[in-house]
C-alpha cells in the first residue's frame, strides 16, 4: 500500500530526499516533463487532452516535522532539537530513527522515583532532553551519529477499527500518496503535481516554486487538524474524521480563493462525494505562499481530516482518504472549465 | 463626503473586496486611465506615462468577522478576519453580507476580565434553531462591524476608514490628476489586513521604481494613550518607520518638499506597532525606493474610527501635487 | 590594510537599520576600486562584482552593514528624548550608556538617562525600565531640542574600539562589521587572481528589521551559490548552552536553510587545510540573511559561516581576531579551490 510505504519513509524537512527518491522511481514514467529544483521541488508536468492555457498545479509538501542532532554529550548521548513544530510533551520515550543509516534510539528520561514532586509537575523540554542509542560514551557515539543528522519518529502504519489507521507523517504523505496516483490519469487541461520540500520550516519549497510556475490556480492537498475528540467542545473540533475531505474557507496563511472554492463545492455534489468545511480558521499550509508568490494565484486547500497531527501516532480514516482521492480527481477533470468572472 | 460615506459604509471584509469595486468604477468613468484585475482582485489603475514607475496602493478591505460554526441553538462561532480586539467587539453589530444583523457576545461563565477569548464567544443573529440560523448565515461567510458615517464640523467618525479614506484620497487624486512625468499606477489592493498581500502580488507585476502606500495611521492625542507624535488636524503624515518598513529617506524628502512647496500641512510619523503595504512593496524582486502618506486617525480598528476632515484634503492635495512634479530618485 | 584596521575603520560608521547610506557609499567606493565594478541599489544594498573574462557561473559573498540602534520619537518640552529600538535590544543593557544622536548636520552626545536609586520604591528598584519610560539626555533645552533634532534621528551607541588580549577585541556592531572586514579583506586577497566565475560581494541593509536587503540583493544577483557571513553566539559564563568559544575557529551551519553539497564541499575543503571550525546546528530559522537568499527567485543554494561573538547586540561586542583571519583565510582559499561553480553543486 503506497500510503503506508510512504509514511514509513524519512524525511524531516531538509532532508527529503528518502521521499523524493521513492516517488522519481514510482511515476517518472507517467510525466511529459520533470523538474527537480535547487531546494529539492519536484515537478511532474503532465500534458493535457485540451488545456485552457491556465496554469494549474497541485502540491503537496514531501517533508515532515522531526529533529536534528545538535550535539552527542561525553556520555554519548544525543542532544537535540526541532524542525517544524513540535509539541515537547509528545516526545518523551519515543522510539526515533537518526540519520541516514537509521540507528535505533530513545528519547529517555529518568524514572518517575528518581523525580521531585516539582519535576513531575513540569514539562520537559526539548532543550533537557536527549537520545540514548546505547554508545559506551562520545567516542562510541560518533561512530554512528554526527552533529546535524535528522532523527524522525520509528512509528509504523498500523489498521486500527474499521476504517481508521495510525501513522507518522501522514501529514502530509496522505497528499504525496493521492498526486502519485491521479498522475496517471489524463486530463483535459495541463497539470503540475507538485511535491514541495520544507513545508514545516516555513512554506519554503513552495515559496521558491510559485516564482518557477506562477500558477494562476493552485491546489494544495494536505493534512488538517481534527479534535473532534475527548473533552473537545463541538464547536473547537475544526474537523472530524469520516465527515469527508475537508474545504478551507481562511486559515492563519491564506485566504481560498471563494469561486474556486464554489467550483470545487459544486463537484463534490454532483458526485455525491462527502465533504466538510474546516470550523476553525488556526494552521496555515503552502497555500499561503503560493497565493502570495509571485503574481498571486487563487488557492484551494482539500485536506484529511487528521488526529494527533505532527506526532508519531496521526489517526485518521481511509473512508476520508478515498473521497479525498475522488473529489480531486474529479476536479482535475474539470478544472479546464472552471473561470472566474474578472473584473473589467 | 458624501463618496467617503458611500465607500465607509460599504462592507468589504479582507476576501470579498469586490463590493467596493463598482464604486471605484464609476468614480473614475471618464478618466483617461485603464482598469485592470489580477487573480488575488487587486484594482489596478493605470495612467501611461514615460518616465518612471510610481505605484500608489490604497487597500479596500477592512478588518471583521468570518462565521465557522453554527450551534444546534442557532449561535454563530466566529474567526476574526484581520486585527480585531475582542473587548472593543463586544456587544458590537456586525453585519453579513446578506444583511443578517447580529450581536457579538460572550459565554456568560466566562470571567471577561481575565479569559475571553475567541473560543468562547459567539454571535446572535436571532435564529432558534440551527436550520433556522443556515437560512441567513453559512460558515464561511463574513461579516463587517457597523458603525454610521457621522460629520461633525471637521471631524468625520465611522467604521472602515482604515482604509476606505485611503481609497477615497487615492480616488481622488487620479480626478485631480494632471499632466505628470511618471508612469503611474494606483493600486486599490486587497487583503492587507491579513498580511499585505495584495499590494505584494500587484508590485510583483508592475515591478514599480518608487512606491508609495496610502493608508490610515494611528494617532497618539488621546488621554494617556501610547507615546506617537501625532495629532488629528495637523495634516497629512508622512511616515518615517513602522514595524514593516523604514522608507526611503529619498522619498520622505521628496514628500516633505512637496509639502512644503504647497503649503500643505504635513507631520512626521513613527509607528511603534503594525505595518502597512508598504512593507510588501518594498522587498519585492530587486526593491523599490519605498515611502507611505498616512491619515491619522483614533480608535483605529473599532467602529467608531476617528479623523479630522482637513488632514483628508492635505493627504488628497499632497499627492495629486506629487505625481505632477518631477522629483529625480 | 588589516582585519583589525578594517574593523577599527568600519565599526566607526554609523549604519543603523534604514540609514546605512553614508557607510554604504564608504564601502561602495571602496569595493569599486577593489573589485571593478560596484553599485548601491534601491533599497540602499552594496553590490559589488569582480567580472570573469569567461564567466563560468557565480558566486555571491554577503554580510549585512546595518546595526541595531535607537530611534527620536517625540522631543518632549523640557528637551528630554523619547526613544524607540531599530532592531531587537534589551533594554536592561540602556541605562547607563553614552550615546550619539544624529540630527541633521550635525551629531551631539547623550547619556541614556535613569533615575536614580533613592527616587525609587523597593518595588521599582527591582523592575526593569521599559522603552516606555526610557529616554535620552543631551543636556538639551525644549525649544532647542524642538529646533534641531528631527522626529526620526537617529542614536547609536558612542562606543569606543577597546583591544582585550588574545587577540580579542570589544566594540560596537561587531555584528555584523567584522564579517564586512573580512570581506573587504577577501575581495582585497582576491583582486589580483583570475576567477574563473563571477564574484559578488553584497554588503546588505536591513538584516536586523527582517532580512530585507538581502531578499532582494539576492534576487538582482541570483547568483549559482550563496555564502552568508554573520555572527553567532559565542560562549560565556551565564550562558553555556553555545559551543563556540571566542578564537576557537569559525562556525559552520548545518540544517534546512542550507545546501548539504556546498556545506560538505566547504567543510571537506577546511578540513584539507587543518582549518579549525565547528558545526552549528539549527534546525529552521537561521535568522540571517542567509534564510532569506535561500528562496530568492527559484531558490539559492546557500552557505552560512559565522563568527563567533560574546554580548551580541550590546554596545560591548567582543570576538577574537584569530577567528576574524580563520574565516578570511578559509573563504580565500576555498573560491580558489575550484573553476566552474558546478564542481561544488555537483559532486
Amino acid at each position: 500500500m503506497l500510503l503506508k510505504k510512504l509514511t514509513e519513509l524519512n524525511g524531516v524537512s531538509g532532508n527529503e530526499n528518502a521521499v523524493s527518491n521513492f516517488i522519481l522511481s514510482e511515476i517518472s514514467k507517467y510525466a511529459d516533463e520533470i523538474t527537480k529544483d535547487t531546494l529539492g521541488n519536484l515537478i511532474f508536468y503532465k500534458k493535457g487532452k485540451n488545456p485552457s492555457g491556465k496554469t494549474v498545479g497541485v502540491f503537496a509538501h514531501m517533508d515532515e516535522v522531526g529533529l536534528i542532532a545538535t550535539s552527542i554529550t561525553d556520555d554519548g548521548y544525543i542532544k537535540f532539537s526541532q524542525v517544524g513544530g513540535l509539541d515537547d510533551r509528545i516526545l518523551l520515550t519515543q522510539r526515533v530513527s537518526v540519520g541516514d543509516n537509521a540507528i535505533k534510539g530513545i528519547i529517555g528520561i529518568k524514572a518517575v522515583h528518581l523525580q521531585t514532586k516539582d519535576e513531575r509537575k513540569r514539562v520537559v523540554k526539548t532543550e533537557d532532553m536527549y537520545i540514548d542509542i546505547g554508545a559506551e560514551n562520545k567516542e562510541e557515539a560518533l561512530k554512528f551519529v554526527q552533529k546535524g543528522d535528522y532523527i524522525s519518529f520509528d512509528s509504523g502504519f498500523v489498521s486500527l477499527y474499521g476504517s481508521r489507521i495510525k501513522a507518522k507523517a501522514l501529514d502530509d504523505r496522505v497528499g504525496c500518496a493521492i498526486m502519485m496516483d491521479l498522475i496517471k490519469n489524463t486530463y483535459d487541461e495541463d497539470i503540475y503535481f507538485c511535491f514541495t520540500v520544507q513545508e514545516e520550516t516555513g512554506l519554503r519549497g513552495a515559496s521558491v516554486l510559485s516564482r518557477r510556475l506562477n500558477p494562476d490556480i493552485s491546489f494544495v492537498l494536505e493534512s488538517t487538524t481534527a479534535s473532534d475528540t475527548a473533552f473537545s467542545p463541538k464547536h473547537l473540533y475544526s474537523t472530524s474524521l469520516g465527515g469527508g475531505p475537508v474545504l478551507t474557507n481562511m486559515d492563519r496563511g491564506a485566504y481560498s480563493d471563494k469561486k474556486l472554492n464554489e467550483f470545487v463545492l459544486g463537484i463534490a455534489k454532483e458526485n455525491n462525494i462527502k465533504y466538510q468545511y474546516k470550523l476553525s480558521a488556526n494552521g496555515g499550509n503552502d497555500a499561503r505562499a503560493l497565493q502570495t508568490g509571485a503574481s498571486g494565484s487563487r488557492v484551494c486547500s482539500i485536506s484529511l481530516p487528521c488526529r494527533y497531527i505532527h506526532s508519531p501516532v496521526c489517526v485518521a480514516d481511509m473512508e476520508d482518504f478515498d473521497s479525498m482521492k475522488a473529489l480531486i480527481h474529479n476536479v482535475l477533470c474539470k478544472i479546464n472549465t472552471f473561470s472566474a468572472t474578472e473584473v473589467k | 463626503m458624501e463618496l467617503l460615506k458611500k465607500l465607509t459604509q460599504k462592507s468589504a471584509v479582507s476576501g470579498s473586496e469586490e463590493n467596493i469595486y463598482e464604486i471605484i468604477k464609476s468614480e473614475l468613468d471618464g478618466c483617461d486611465v485603464s482598469i485592470n484585475a489580477d487573480n488575488l482582485s487587486n484594482i489596478i489603475v493605470h495612467k501611461k506615462g514615460g518616465g518612471k514607475k510610481l505605484m500608489f496602493s490604497a487597500h479596500t478591505d477592512e478588518i471583521g468577522i468570518m462565521a465557522n460554526y453554527i450551534d444546534d441553538n442557532g449561535f454563530v462561532r466566529f474567526a476574526t478576519v484581520g486585527g480585531v480586539d475582542v473587548y472593543s467587539s463586544l456587544y458590537q453589530r456586525v453585519v453579513f453580507q446578506n444583511g443578517t444583523v447580529g450581536t457579538v457576545c460572550f459565554e456568560n461563565k466566562t470571567d471577561i476580565k481575565k479569559d475571553l477569548k475567541i473560543q468562547n464567544m459567539y454571535i446572535d443573529i436571532g435564529a432558534n434553531s440551527k436550520e433556522d440560523a443556515l437560512k441567513l448565515v453559512k460558515p464561511g461567510d463574513t461579516a463587517a462591524f457597523e458603525g454610521d458615517f457621522c460629520l461633525r464640523e471637521n471631524t468625520v467618525v465611522s467604521k472602515a476608514l482604515d482604509n476606505r479614506v485611503g481609497v477615497y484620497i487615492l480616488i481622488n487624486a487620479i480626478k485631480a490628476l494632471k499632466a505628470s512625468p511618471f508612469d503611474l499606477y494606483f493600486v486599490f489592493s486587497s487583503q492587507e489586513e491579513i498580511g499585505l498581500r495584495g499590494a505584494r502580488t500587484a508590485a510583483y507585476n508592475i515591478e514599480p521604481d518608487v512606491a508609495i502606500a496610502v493608508d490610515v495611521t494611528s494617532s497618539g492625542d488621546t488621554p494617556n494613550c501610547e507615546t506617537l507624535d501625532i495629532k488629528l488636524g495637523l495634516g497629512a503624515a508622512i511616515k518615517i518607520m513602522d514595524k514593516s518598513v523604514i522608507c526611503d529617506k529619498t522619498v520622505r524628502d521628496a514628500l516633505e518638499n512637496c509639502a512644503k512647496e504647497n503649503n500643505i500641512p504635513y507631520q512626521f510619523e513613527i509607528l511603534t506597532f503594525g505595518g502597512t503595504d508598504a512593507g510588501a512593496m518594498q522587498t519585492v524582486k530587486s526593491g523599490a525606493l519605498t515611502g507611505a502618506v498616512s491619515l491619522p486617525i483614533r480608535y483605529v480598528h473599532t467602529p467608531c474610527e476617528t479623523a479630522n476632515i482637513n488632514d483628508i484634503k492635505a493627504c488628497i492635495n499632497l499627492i495629486s501635487k506629487f505625481c505632477a512634479k518631477d522629483f529625480i530618485f | 590594510m588589516s582585519i583589525k584596521e578594517n574593523i577599527k575603520i568600519l565599526s566607526n560608521l554609523s549604519a543603523v537599520s534604514g540609514h546605512e547610506k553614508s557607510a554604504a557609499k564608504f564601502l561602495c567606493s571602496k569595493l569599486a576600486k577593489i573589485m571593478g565594478q560596484a553599485y548601491i541599489d534601491n533599497l540602499g544594498n552594496v553590490i559589488a562584482c569582480k567580472k570573469a573574462r569567461a564567466s563560468q557561473g557565480s558566486v555571491m559573498l554577503e554580510a549585512h552593514i546595518d546595526e541595531i540602534g535607537l530611534m527620536v520619537k517625540k522631543v518632549d518640552d523640557n528637551g528630554f528624548l523619547e526613544i524607540v529600538a531599530v532592531g531587537g535590544i534589551d533594554p536592561r543593557i540602556l541605562p547607563g550608556n553614552t550615546v550619539v544622536i544624529h540630527a541633521k548636520d550635525k551629531e551631539y552626545k547623550g547619556v541614556i538617562g535613569a533615575n536614580p536609586p533613592h527616587m525609587m520604591t523597593a518595588d521599582e528598584y527591582e523592575q526593569v525600565v521599559g522603552f516606555d519610560k526610557l529616554f535620552v539626555d543631551a543636556g538639551f533645552d525644549g525649544d532647542f531640542a524642538k529646533e534641531n533634532i528631527p522626529l526620526g534621528s537617529i542614536i547609536t551607541f558612542d562606543s569606543e574600539f577597546y583591544e582585550l588580549k588574545g587577540e580579542q577585541i570589544s566594540t560596537k556592531c561587531m555584528d555584523d562589521r567584522a564579517s564586512v572586514a573580512v570581506l573587504l579583506d577577501v575581495a582585497q586577497r582576491l583582486s589580483k587572481i583570475d576567477l574563473e566565475f563571477d564574484l559578488y560581494v553584497c554588503i546588505c541593509v536591513q538584516e536586523e528589521v527582517g532580512l530585507r536587503g538581502s531578499t532582494v540583493a539576492a534576487y538582482s544577483v541570483n547568483p549559482d551559490f550563496a555564502i552568508a557571513i554573520d555572527v553567532t553566539h559565542a560562549k560565556t559564563p551565564d550562558e553555556s548552552k553555545p559551543e563556540f568559544k571566542c578564537g576557537g575557529g569559525i562556525a559552520v551551519c548545518k540544517g534546512p536553510n542550507v545546501h548539504s553539497t556546498l556545506v560538505n564541499s566547504f567543510i571537506n575543503h577546511l578540513n584539507s587545510l587543518e582549518i579549525p571550525y565547528e558545526t552549528e546546528i539549527e534546525g529552521g530559522n537561521t535568522g540571517t540573511d542567509a534564510w532569506a537568499i535561500q528562496i530568492a527567485r527559484e531558490g539559492i543554494p546557500v552557505l552560512l559561516l559565522s563568527l563567533p561573538l560574546k554580548y551580541m547586540h550590546t554596545p560591548v561586542e567582543t570576538l577574537s581576531l584569530k577567528d576574524c583571519e580563520t574565516l578570511s583565510n578559509s573563504l580565500e582559499s576555498y573560491l580558489k579551490s575550484f573553476k566552474r561553480t558546478e564542481e561544488v553543486l555537483c559532486c
